[in-house]
């Protein structure tokens, strides 16, 4: 297993994926820069607790970011072995396929670790340019940078296996990206909407969805890998 | 007897209901050089992907180093090499980088990667990034991871498709080279018999997914219909004498063939004409080429499967 992710890991060289990695939380702290600069005292008026209005704010836009970023690298992971066939070099190498298709799972994971990471570390400095002072909420802060990753694990597992299974990434590439619009649009949509988890609504426990995340989220993992042993490779 | 590598029992796939491939029987044997013949489409890269664990057969068995793979082809496996159909790389990765990434999958030294580039002779461009590499090198790089593991068993898929007649050459000499040197046994498709026959110690050929030859190429030789043709002073008299006298015999190209070859029977016909004063101009021994006999039973096998699926 070790080695394949090792292995896994070479593969991404000189692919745009970890710059993917950084721009996401880049983007998302730059554009609350910008939400702050316009509108700094009506923000700081709707909410008097300057932390948590931040990571509300940043939540909102790290939602959508989160499923779009966890359909590209799903679909980038895939498409190295898609490109030149690989799939069938790589699966008639003494290898098991459950690990093939766990470790492009866990590669897939550690990014977005990496990601939220930087999340955390940006709304941290954020907050502090803001003037916020450095008495911050460091579990919730933490807790609200890898929220979204854990509630949107379904997703993650849904657009890794779409992704491996068809050779056309336009399939998975259109389902997470219509996932990651109808996320903003979704207050409304039905509980088993998996799209809308990612996002903190005001009056359900977020710690409810992380924990249906992990657990949904193993079960479509599950299917997938099994899935993926069975089917017959071109 | 020999070691038997690879013997497989009635195979059977089928694509939506469409069977690929009907009831093949292979029989390898360590040491040897097996072409695998057929036709575009006849179902050689698909029974291939069966004894590579890719595809499921719909019924029968394979046995691999003598055991059962149908549980489990993980053993099997590393003692395989393979290239199926076009090469496998990562277009973004150097060759070396390529190796590597598989060579992490495998338990071999590091050192193996320079072996293997030096043997298909890419070690000059070993750093460059794969997509800048002709299609003869990409081949060779596919054949390079095929031979990383230290196999006891190549598989190679049409290795030859899409290369000019140097760089077939080059890969002909090398898998040659390949059972008396590294004692590899090779398992090698074609849809060209002379890309096989100067290299394959047995043959199987295949057409609409069956087996119709499964020997020796000797054996294959031997298949060659000889003809003697005689070119006569006039053709049409002759005939008629000789189909007279109960002879077997054809008419064409202005010459008349013969179907039996026995010497004693020559001797019958020659006499005969000379007997009747018809002047001989030229007695030849026709033997069809291997080309010629691989098609003539590629196109029994073609016409057998219109009769049935006719009925
Ligand atoms: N994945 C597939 N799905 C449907 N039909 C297939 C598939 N692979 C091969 N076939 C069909 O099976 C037959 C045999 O194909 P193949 O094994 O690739 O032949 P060959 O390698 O001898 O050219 C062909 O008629 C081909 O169209
Ligand atoms: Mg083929």
């Amino acid at each position: 297993m070790l080695k394949l992710l090792q292995a896994d890991m070479l593969k991404v060289k000189r692919k745009w994926l970890w710059f993917l990695v950084f721009l996401g939380p880049f983007g998302v702290i730059a554009l609350q820069i910008v939400n702050y600069r316009v509108r700094y005292d009506y923000l700081i008026q709707q909410q008097p607790d300057v932390w948590k209005g931040l990571m509300e704010n940043v939540n909102m836009f790290v939602a959508p970011a989160m499923l779009l970023g966890m359909t590209i690298i799903a679909s980038q992971l895939a498409n190295i072995e898609h490109q030149q066939s690989s799939w069938k070099h790589l699966l008639s190498l003494p290898i098991r396929r459950r690990d093939v298709f766990s470790s492009k799972f866990m590669i897939a994971v550690m990014m977005l670790i990496v990601s939220c990471l930087l999340l955390f570390i940006g709304t941290i400095l954020l907050g502090v340019a803001l003037k916020f002072g450095w008495d911050f909420p460091f579990q919730s802060l933490l807790g609200n940078s890898f929220y979204p990753l854990l509630a949107g694990l379904p997703v993650l597992a849904l657009q890794i296996w779409l992704s491996i299974t068809f050779q056309n990434q336009a399939y998975p590439l259109t389902l997470g990206i219509s996932g990651a619009v109808f996320c903003m649009l979704s207050y409304k949509a039905p509980v088993w909407f998996i799209w809308k988890w990612p996002l903190i609504l005001g009056d359900q426990d977020p710690n409810r969805f992380v924990l249906a995340g992990i657990l949904v989220g193993f079960i479509f993992f599950l299917i997938g890998m099994v899935d993926f042993q069975r089917r017959d490779v071109k | 007897m020999k070691e038997i590598i690879v013997q497989t029992t009635d195979l059977v796939k089928k694509f939506k209901g469409r069977p690929a491939v009907k009831s093949v029987n292979l029989s390898i044997e360590k040491g040897e050089i097996y072409g695998f013949l057929g036709p575009n489409g006849a179902g050689k890269t698909t029974t291939i992907r069966m004894l590579l664990g890719l595809m499921k057969p719909d019924s029968g068995t394979i046995e691999l180093f003598g055991k059962n793979v149908k549980r489990s082809h993980l053993e099997a496996l590393k003692k395989i090499g393979s290239l199926v159909e076009s090469p496998s790389y990562y277009a973004h990765l150097t060759a070396r980088e390529n190796l590597e990434a598989i060579r992490k999958l495998i338990y071999v030294p590091k050192s193996r990667i320079d072996e293997v580039l030096s043997i298909v002779r890419l070690t000059e461009d070993a750093d460059r990034a794969v997509k800048g590499y002709s299609l003869g090198m990409k081949q060779r790089l596919g054949i390079a991871s095929a031979l990383l593991g230290n196999p006891e068993l190549l598989i190679l898929d049409e290795p030859t498709n899409g290369l000019d007649p140097s760089g077939i050459h080059e890969i002909r000499d090398l898998i040659k080279s390949m059972p008396q040197q590294y004692g590899i046994t090779v398992l090698i498709s074609s849809h060209l018999l002379s890309e096989i026959d100067q290299m394959a110690t047995k043959v199987g050929i295949i057409s609409k997914g069956e087996m119709i030859f499964h020997d020796s190429i000797e054996a294959l030789r031997n298949k060659a219909q000889t003809q003697i043709k005689l070119r006569v002073e006039n053709a049409e008299q002759a005939k008629n004498l000789l189909l007279g006298k109960g002879f077997v015999l054809k008419q064409g190209d202005n010459a008349l063939h013969l179907k039996d070859v026995r010497d004693h029977n020559v001797a019958k016909v020659i006499n005969l004409l000379v007997q009747n004063g018809i002047g001989i101009y030229r007695v030849e021994e026709q033997r069809k080429s291997l080309e010629e006999i691989f098609l003539g039973l590629t196109d029994e096998g073609g016409a057998k499967h219109a009769k049935t699926s006719a009925s």
